[in-house]
Formats: structure tokens, C-alpha cells, sequence
């Protein structure tokens, strides 16, 4: 199997790893990068609980080999917000005790933060549909929408 | 192989009356060019139901006409635009007709050593419109029980059908068909309800589905019926600019 040299800048930070043709950027991120707020379930582009945010986009870690997102920004739940500063989504969740089981929620805050990046005043639409790429079997996702909404909302006030 | 890096394969153009987009286009490339000709309103339908977001920043289409399957929502559209594709090899190119490309389910026309470069139609004219419509379990993340295309030309007075193209996900196959019968039937009907009523009861002559997990034959058969109505609607109301 073939070895490329790649650099990924994950979290703001450059890393340059040999990594093999066929690895999965999600395996890197877990594995390599010790990144395990991504999430593993289906494997397969079903459910988007690996959900992590390539040069602005969305996209499931587990469909994209590692090489593909060579030289790219990629960001992961652990590059959004701190203990001391959370995120507004991850903020307003907490106050709508959105989260249950907790394995979606690592891609459901990045979908929230991503939407918010381009578009601070998304509709209740525009939210679903931000969404709409990760499974959740808990929430029935309304107080993922509301909280979102909250935070964007939340955000606007700020200015 | 990766070909994820040619950037060069990664267009839509429209010039000197074609369309032309590049395989590696992603859908999400598709679904960012809103502009409001007859093609890019069918391609932001047919975008807005493809896969999730996530899905649409990696997938493309040349990744989904080449999967040649009935779960692949460009394909139908395309076929109702009259698509061509061109391959490419080291030192020749080729250009076919989409349904010619498709030849049997997962199985495409590509030599070995070819790839898929582009998709091209022409551009359709200021009196004709084109609608996709597509049935699944939900909204997102869903191979359809039956997806519909359709294409409407109509004449200058805008009241009589001059060119009409159906296309489904399946129609007797395994792979997205066009529905030649029911264009036959619409060629020169008047542009209205009860053409269109017509059009999807005949639907059901032409077609041959068979029952899987997803939905039984029965069901997909009148689902189908529906979903060309819809469709039929929409063309019409994209015609005559309601």
C-alpha cells in the first residue's frame, strides 16, 4: 500500500503525517490526532456522527481518505469553544438540555456553528436542513433546532 | 485512484447554447450556482433532496452518473435534459448519449483507462421547464422509493406540448429509464390539467417495478403516478410563469 506525506491543519494546528492511500481522515483524527469527540457509527456516509468541517463544509470524516484533505483546515469539535468560553450553540444546548446520550452531539454543534459562520440569522428551516446530516435517535431534534436558534439569536444581540 | 485533485474537471458552464459541467463537480457546487434558467431550477430541486449537506460537499456528478443505479437522483434529470457525456483517455476523447452510457445497473460504458469528463446538454428555451420530484422514507440521507423527471417544451402560444421527456429512477429495469410511451402520447396535446391527468394513469402501462425492502410494486407503481403528476404540474406552472 502506498505512503503519502500529508499536512492537515487540524484545529489551527499543522500536522504532517504519513498516512496510508485508503486510511479514513476519521481514523486519523481518532486515532493518530487522539481527536475522539469525532464519533464513529455507521462508517458508511449514513449518519454523520463524524461529522467535522473541511475548509468551511461539512463532511463526513468517514468518506474521505485522508489524502483528500491534504493541505486542508479542518476543525473538529475539540477546536470549538473551551471549558472557560464555550460556543454559543454548545452554550444554548446546555440551557435547553438538548443533548442526551451525547454521540451526535459532538456533529450536531459542529452543523450549528457551521450554519451560524454563513448565515447568523438562519430560519427554523434553514436549520433542519443544516442538520438534516446527522442522525439523532434521541432528542427528536427539537431542542437541537431551538437551541440553535437560541444561540443564533443569542449572537445577533451581541452583535 | 484519486482523481479528487483535477480541478480542471471541476466546472459549469453555459456558452453559445450549451451547458456543459464537469464531472468533478460536487453537488454542492450544483446547488450554489442559483440561477434561475430552466436547468438550474431542476438542478436546485433535484439538489435540495440529494443525500444531506455533508454528503453534497464530497459527492459528485460524475461519481453519481458513473454509479449508474436507480438511487442516483442526477440521472433522470439528465436524461430528461437529453445529456451527453464525453470520456477521456490519455490520447482520445468520446461523446455519447447519457442513456447509451448507462448500459446495465452499475455498469457504464467506460473502457478501461477512460474516465468521465463532463455532462453537457443544450440549453432549453425560454418556453420549456423541467421538474424532479422523489418519494422516500424522509426528507434527508434516503435512496427513493421512486424518483420522476420531467421535461416540457411547449409551442409559441404556449397551450400545445412540443417536446415532452420522462424519466424515472426505474421503469422496468434496474437502472433510471426514460418513459418513451408517455412522451409519445403527450407530442401535441394541449398544455393543461387533463393532459396531464392523462399522462399519469398511462404511466402505469409502461410500468414493470418489482417489490424490495424499500417499498412494494404496488406501491412504487402508484407513487409513481403521482410523482409524474407533480412533476407535470410543476412544468406547467414553470411555463406559463405561475
Amino acid at each position: 500500500m502506498a505512503k503519502h506525506l500529508v499536512k492537515l491543519n487540524v484545529n489551527g494546528k499543522d500536522h504532517a503525517l504519513t498516512v496510508e492511500s485508503t486510511e479514513r481522515l476519521l481514523d486519523v483524527l481518532r486515532e493518530r490526532l487522539n481527536l475522539k469527540g469525532v464519533k464513529e457509527g455507521c462508517g458508511t456516509g449514513d449518519c454523520g456522527v463524524c461529522t467535522v468541517i473541511i475548509d468551511g463544509r461539512l463532511v463526513n470524516s468517514c468518506l474521505v481518505p485522508a489524502v483528500q484533505a491534504r493541505n486542508k483546515r479542518i476543525v473538529t469539535i475539540e477546536g470549538v469553544g473551551s471549558r472557560e468560553k464555550l460556543h454559543p450553540v454548545q452554550k444554548a444546548m446546555m440551557k435547553y438540555n438538548a443533548a442526551q446520550c451525547g454521540f451526535c452531539i459532538p456533529a450536531v454543534v459542529l452543523a450549528g456553528k457551521n450554519l451560524l459562520d454563513h448565515n447568523p440569522a438562519p430560519s427554523r428551516q434553514e436549520i433542519k436542513e443544516a442538520i438534516s446530516g446527522v442522525l439523532c435517535r434521541c432528542t427528536g431534534y427539537y431542542k437541537l433546532i431551538e437551541a440553535i436558534k437560541e444561540a443564533a439569536e443569542a449572537r445577533g444581540i451581541k452583535g | 485512484m484519486d482523481l479528487s485533485g483535477l480541478s480542471e474537471l471541476r466546472y459549469i458552464k453555459q456558452e453559445e447554447g450549451k451547458v456543459r459541467i464537469g464531472a468533478l463537480t460536487t453537488i454542492a457546487d450544483l446547488e450554489e450556482q442559483k440561477n434561475n434558467t430552466v436547468w438550474g431550477g431542476v438542478l436546485n430541486d433535484v439538489t435540495a433532496k440529494f443525500g444531506s449537506p455533508n454528503i453534497r460537499t464530497v459527492a459528485t456528478v460524475g461519481g453519481n452518473i458513473c454509479s449508474a443505479a436507480s438511487s442516483e437522483d442526477l440521472i433522470p434529470v439528465f436524461l430528461t435534459l437529453d445529456a451527453k457525456v464525453r470520456a477521456i483517455r490519455k490520447s482520445a476523447a468520446r461523446e455519447m448519449a447519457l442513456r447509451e452510457f448507462l448500459v446495465a445497473k452499475r455498469k457504464t460504458a467506460l473502457h478501461s483507462g477512460e474516465i468521465l469528463a463532463e455532462v453537457s446538454f443544450s440549453e432549453p428555451s425560454a418556453r420549456a421547464a423541467s421538474a424532479f420530484q422523489k418519494l422516500g422514507m424522509r426528507n434527508t440521507l434516503i435512496i427513493s422509493f421512486v424518483s420522476v423527471a420531467t421535461f416540457l417544451e411547449a409551442d409559441e402560444a404556449r397551450s400545445k406540448i412540443k417536446c415532452a421527456r420522462i424519466a424515472l429512477n426505474r421503469l422496468s429495469g434496474k437502472i433510471p429509464q426514460r418513459a418513451e410511451g408517455v412522451e409519445r402520447e403527450l407530442l401535441g396535446q394541449n398544455l393543461d390539467e387533463q393532459t396531464i391527468n392523462k399522462s399519469s394513469e398511462l404511466l402505469g402501462n409502461e410500468l414493470s417495478l418489482t417489490s424490495d425492502t424499500r417499498a412494494s410494486a404496488d406501491y412504487r407503481c402508484e407513487a409513481a403516478k403521482v410523482l409524474l403528476r407533480r412533476a407535470l404540474v410543476q412544468c406547467h406552472d414553470r411555463i406559463i410563469g405561475k
